[in-house]
């Protein structure tokens, strides 16, 4: 099992996404750091939330002259952009999580360790850490000066990781089970 | 678990002990004391076996079924 290609590309690929992570959270806090210094460069920008499985979406305005505000990134403020970039800060970071627990019950799998208490524990915490990403990916605030954009979008996908991961957790706890009654049996 | 191993007492009466029961049947000191100690969730026909050719018994004076 040690020789085993397709887990050691999965530790290397686990190992790849968690770095692409880091850099994505860095281009994140430049681009933050950036849109502070020179807004006008993002004018080009349109929000536009994207098409998911369910989606509810609300434009609230409090402009009486009923002139249409553009949604572009330039105009939308600070505050809206803090949260934005928190949002997508923490959305980088529980997915850097999974991947770290899906890394350790990889290795855990090449070790010939797989039927583990360890493992079930990184399941469930998958399955946790895609509950936390499914509720902050969700949301959606964009305020601009005279209007906001508030919306909830719910990936089914998402949803179905988190039942996956639960039911290998309980799969797991099954094959320790096992392993430990082979043990037993002298 | 209502089934006994009685291999304590058939040990003291051949005089034997575990540490050479586990020699002459391949097993561990450990795998022995979990046998004796009834934490075992099953005794393979080739360990019983092995034990009773040792000990010069039947299956029937290790195990005891106490309900």
């Amino acid at each position: 099992m040690t020789k085993n290609y397709l887990l050691n590309i999965a530790i290397s690929g686990c190992k790849i996404l968690k770095i692409v992570f880091i850099v994505f959270f860095v281009s994140l806090s430049f681009l933050f750091v950036h849109f502070q210094i020179d807004k006008g460069f993002y004018k080009t920008i349109n929000i536009d939330l994207k098409n998911s499985e369910f989606q509810y979406r609300k434009i609230e305005s409090w402009d009486n002259t009923k002139t249409q505000e553009t949604y572009t990134l330039e105009n939308v403020t600070t505050v809206s952009l803090v949260i934005l970039y928190l949002q997508y800060s923490f959305v980088l970071f529980v997915l850097f999580l999974i991947v770290s627990e899906f890394q350790k019950i990889i290795q855990s799998v090449k070790k010939l360790n797989t039927f583990q208490n360890e493992n079930i524990k990184s399941f469930r915490k998958i399955g946790n850490y895609l509950i936390i990403y499914l509720f902050i990916s969700s949301f959606h605030f964009f305020l601009f000066e005279k209007s906001a954009i508030t919306g909830i979008s719910i990936s089914f996908s998402v949803l179905g990781f988190i039942i996956f991961s639960f039911i290998m957790a309980e799969i797991f706890r099954e094959g320790m089970n096992l392993k430990n009654e082979n043990h037993l049996t002298i | 678990m209502p089934i006994i191993v009685n291999l304590d007492s058939v040990l003291e009466n051949r005089q034997m002990k575990s540490k050479e029961l586990a020699e002459a049947i391949g097993i561990t000191e450990a795998n022995l004391s979990i046998l004796k100690s009834g934490k075992a969730k099953a005794v393979r026909f080739s360990t019983l076996e092995a034990i009773c050719e040792v000990l010069a018994c039947q299956p029937r004076d290790l195990l005891e079924y106490q309900p």
